[in-house]
């Protein structure tokens, strides 16, 4: 099986489960909540830990408790396979964001579902319903409002110039997944880099990889970027007062909500050529075989009201899927047409089949 | 073979087999080995079968590139990639290199402290040693990676932009050499492992005779050949087995060099291990882990080697009634002060340090208008680290402090325990092949990285198996964990302890008419009983402060103090994660005065007098 079939395989499968995800019987609210009230617990995985603030929500409606844990995106799939290889039936939900994992070892088997009230299914766009997504996310440059006025960076090919060098700060895609898909995404995306390219420069790419993609990747690695643990480390590096010469950093947009907390000043780049960067999803599963199945129903639900997502959605840049959900209105961009146009989505075709080797690459060159 | 050579041959075995079992119920001691093999073999080789299986089995994620390919099947993947293939030079050679780079040099480093420290102690008529020797100790009972946290408060520079360190705020530039990499990971490494070369030189030191030295003054040696000819070469082993037991516990440190190597992508083994976890990659992880359990037993083999040679010397030792100190004279006072500035800086400021982030609300700005309470004992505000209350308020601090009490006194007890029966049946069956596998198979968890030991127990004890249920998601596997990878202090401690006890004790239980089990109960325990607690201390200790080893066992609702500060530093909380990283280490320090207390035992033995 070549790459490209590996992702038609894992589309085919999805398919087959929307269909299979259709034959729910009609819903029993009262029922459900009777159930899950007295199921009494809900055990929540996610790779947030806002996950948290939705607890006391429960907690007051339904007299749920939620407990929840959080996991990096790999781990969460990682364990939950070894539970269910084991027979372990210990956890009801998971907030998961490992794109590849969900879908090629999670949902093929049976390990997950996607679960969406009839009343909220309906509503949702398709693309994100199976696997269900109810966040999405964008990633993008940010820079310090202190010292620029406007984001010194326009164009993605600027982070490989010497002006940059050392200047440039992320997670670590060796920890983060989701730069590496990104990064795939790059690679897939290769033209579009080479017209940016010659935007930026005037004249066509030279290359000395395979395409215009591997090579901004090459380049970007070769740039002495700066690696840390979190994006709240990107946030703090780059939005601190009083430095000099800050350095820009790809982060989530969310982390904007430090300039209250923790006094920084953090501008979102508005526009930068070919992409500002991207959005990923997170999906919202529910566990097969759980022990707290109704429990999970009524945090399923509670997700998609205003209430559930305010946690996430009161900070520029996070989004429900659902069309009807409340976000902050002084997001400076706009809502999520707005944002899932201004950055790339991640797709499971991109991620199955560059995301290796990009990882392997990256590595390579960043000696 | 002729049938009946065979048949006879087989008889021959049964025969055999039927005599080991024999002696066996009218030995005690045998029986006792045999289940202990058992539980150390299952506990201790389990793991490593499992991650050799893992580094050779497909992962279901990988199973996804390969074509035709079964998650679970065979696979020499992972080992291609690892040793053979262009990534050969990140996966492995450069983070092996950098390894090596570090802890030669962070060992030697460490191991001078150590020795300096102990000769003054021990040797010298410094004032104030006894105050010393206790002091010294203290950086290796705080967890590893506070150094680390503290030198990059004080020498942050602008590689990682953000807020300034505390030095460049005061207006020094840095360059990223003393921020960042190989030589600020050699400092604090050296400054957390030097107490083992401390406790060991200065053991060696205060049992040498002093006799010799005078005899040997007595026969017109001046004082530098006595330094050379004989305290250098009494106290050789013990340098030496301080200095592998360094090499071999920085091999597989990991929060240094991940706070302080990551920013300038300065890769070793253990944070190349770490990062092959985190991205789904746990049969290059294992391999890794193995290569550095290799690496390991090396070192000791050749410690081994080297103290066998010696042993000639380590037999003559005696304590000596009277000790003469080396007097320093006028500069007496001077050193002191010195020594006392020095571990001043080592313990006290980095404490300070630690405890300024947890009082300023901006970080970075280190002006008194900055200075807030509420990290420690605010109320929740929805304004301040999304409405997170002082950490004093917090219930989910007590529930974690509670908790690493819990595993700090049950892991170590259980460990002194079976480092008590071990240390039984290695004296009891002294010579015997037995009695070498168990106390080689006890030492072994202290050569096994710690993430990569959680990792196996994740995937050992996911599943019932023999007679154990699954204990996944429980805190008795966390007790079970704790009390393995400690087992070699406790083991050493058993042993020693039974050294000294003789078999006529036992003997004339025997000819009492006692059983064995009533020898046990009414002998030998009670006359253990100094050296079961003295097995509890280290144990206790490092149970209380570990993270790495848990990490990846812990599930939501048992949250200790390091998991919990681990969690807020994932938040990017570093004032209530600072907080309680300081909580945790007055927990392990008021605990270890008290077991210190009850057992009038004291990690630094008598050093000082």
């Amino acid at each position: 099986m070549s790459r490209k079939g590996l992702a038609i395989t894992i589309l085919a499968v999805l398919c087959v489960s929307l269909v299979a995800g259709a034959a729910f019987a009609a819903e029993n609210w009262d029922e459900i909540i009777a159930k899950a009230k007295e199921e009494g617990v809900v055990v929540a995985w996610g790779t947030s830990s806002r996950l948290a603030r939705v607890a006391p929500i429960l907690e007051e409606q339904y007299g749920i408790k939620l407990q929840n844990a959080k996991m990096s995106d790999m781990e969460i799939t990682e364990r939950l396979v070894r539970e269910k290889q084991a027979g372990i039936n210990s956890v009801d939900f998971i907030m998961a964001e490992d794109i590849l994992g969900v879908a090629g070892q999670l949902l093929p088997f049976g390990y997950v579902e996607s679960w969406i009230p009839e009343e909220s299914a309906a509503k949702l766009d398709p693309a994100y319903r199976e696997p269900f997504v109810f966040l999405i996310q964008p990633r993008t440059i940010l820079y310090n409002t202190e010292v620029y006025d406007e984001c010194p960076i326009t164009n993605l090919w600027q982070l490989t110039t010497p002006e940059w060098r050392g200047m440039v700060i992320m997670r670590d895609p060796e920890i983060t997944s989701t730069n590496i898909s990104f990064f795939a995404e790059i690679v897939a995306r290769a033209d579009e880099m080479a017209a940016a390219y010659k935007e930026y420069f005037g004249e066509e790419i030279k290359l000395t990889t395979e395409n215009a993609g591997w090579e901004f990747i090459k380049r970007l690695a070769q740039n002495d970027v700066v690696t840390v643990a979190s994006d709240d480390d990107v946030a703090e590096a780059v939005g601190s007062r009083g430095q000099a010469d800050p350095p820009v950093g790809f982060a989530t947009v969310g982390k904007v909500r430090l300039n209250v907390e923790q006094n920084l000043v953090l501008g979102v780049a508005e526009h930068i050529a070919p992409i500002n960067g991207y959005h990923y999803p997170a999906y919202g599963l529910i566990v097969t075989d759980c022990p707290h199945p109704n429990a999970a129903k009524v945090l399923v639900r509670t997700l998609l009201t205003d209430e559930g997502m305010e946690a996430w959605t009161q900070d520029w840049g996070n989004f429900s899927t659902h069309p009807d959900i409340w976000y902050n209105p002084e997001n400076p961009l706009g809502g999520l047409d707005v944002w899932t146009s201004l950055t790339w989505p991640l797709t499971l075709e991109a991620t199955a089949q560059y995301s290796r080797d990009v990882l392997d690459f990256w590595i390579l060159n960043r000696r | 073979m002729h049938q009946a050579a065979r048949q006879s041959k087989t008889n021959l075995f049964f025969l055999r087999l039927w005599n080991l079992t024999k002696r066996g119920f009218a030995n005690p001691p045998f029986i006792l080995s045999i289940v202990l093999l058992v539980a150390l073999l299952y506990l201790v080789i389990g793991p490593l079968i499992t991650m050799v299986q893992s580094a050779f089995t497909l992962h279901p994620r990988d199973a996804l590139f390969v074509p035709g390919a079964k998650p679970g099947q065979f696979t020499t993947y992972y080992f291609v990639r690892t040793f053979l293939s262009n990534m050969k030079g990140v996966l492995f050679f450069e983070p092996l290199l950098n390894t090596l780079l570090i802890i030669f040099p962070m060992s030697i480093l460490a191991l001078l402290i150590g020795g300096v420290l102990a000769w003054l102690v021990v040797r010298t008529d410094l004032p104030g040693r006894r105050m010393i020797a206790r002091i010294a100790i203290l950086p290796y009972t705080l967890p590893s990676w506070t150094l680390a946290l503290a030198w990059i408060t004080l020498f942050k520079n602008r590689r990682i932009g953000g807020a300034a360190g505390i030095l460049e705020w005061l207006g020094f530039n840095l360059p990223d050499w003393v921020s960042f990499g190989p030589i600020p990971i050699i400092c604090v490494m050296a400054l957390h492992y030097y107490p083992f070369s401390f406790l060991l030189i200065g053991g060696a030191l205060r049992d040498i005779d002093t006799r010799l030295e005078e005899s040997a003054l007595v026969l017109g040696a001046d004082q530098k050949v006595i330094l050379r000819r004989i305290v250098f070469s009494l106290v050789t082993p013990a340098v030496l087995s301080s200095w592998i037991l360094t090499l071999a516990r920085g091999l597989g440190s990991f929060g240094a060099p991940n706070i302080l190597g990551r920013p300038v992508n300065f890769q070793v083994l253990s944070t190349r291990l770490y990062s092959n976890m985190q991205t789904g990659r746990p049969g290059e992880a294992y391999l890794l882990a193995i290569f550095m359990i290799i690496l390991a037993v090396l070192f000791l083999y050749l410690n081994q080697k080297v103290i066998g040679t010696r042993k000639g010397f380590v037999t003559i030792t005696g304590k000596a009634s009277t000790k003469s100190m080396v007097r320093l004279g006028r500069y007496k006072y001077l050193i002191s002060f010195l020594v006392y500035l020095f571990l001043f800086c080592v313990v006290v400021v980095p404490l300070i340090v630690l405890g300024l982030e947890t009082v300023v609300k901006v970080p970075g700005n280190y002006s008194l208008s900055n200075f807030t309470t509420h990290f420690w004992i605010g109320k929740s505000d929805p304004a301040i680290l999304s409405g997170q209350p002082g950490v004093l308020r917090d219930p989910q601090m007590w529930q974690s402090l509670w908790n690493t009490l819990k595993l700090g006194f049950l892991a170590s007890l259980s460990c002194a325990i079976a480092g008590l029966l071990i240390g039984y049946t290695v004296v009891r069956l002294r010579g015997r092949w037995l009695s070498n596998i168990l106390d080689q198979l006890s030492f072994l968890p202290y050569l096994v990285p710690s993430i990569a030991f959680g990792a196996t127990y994740l995937s050992l004890f996911a599943k019932p198996r023999l007679f154990l249920p699954s204990l996944y998601g429980t805190f008795t596997l966390l007790i079970v964990v704790s009390m393995v990878k400690n087992l070699p202090f406790a083991t050493r401690a058993g042993i020693s302890g039974m050294m000294q006890l003789g078999h006529e004790i036992e003997e004339a239980g025997i000819v009492a008419g006692a059983s064995w089990l009533t020898r046990m109960r009414r002998l030998i325990l009670p006359l253990q009983r100094s050296g079961l607690l003295n097995g509890i201390l280290l144990p206790m200790v490092s149970a209380m402060r570990e993270l790495s080893l848990i990490i990846i066992l812990i599930t939501p609702g048992t949250h200790l103090l390091t998991t919990l500060t681990f969690k807020f530093t994932d938040y990017g909380y570093y004032s209530v994660s600072n907080a309680l990283l300081l909580i945790n280490i007055a927990l392990v320090l008021v605990s270890t005065v008290i077991v210190q207390k009850i057992t009038k035992d004291d990690l630094s033995k008598g050093l000082g007098g």
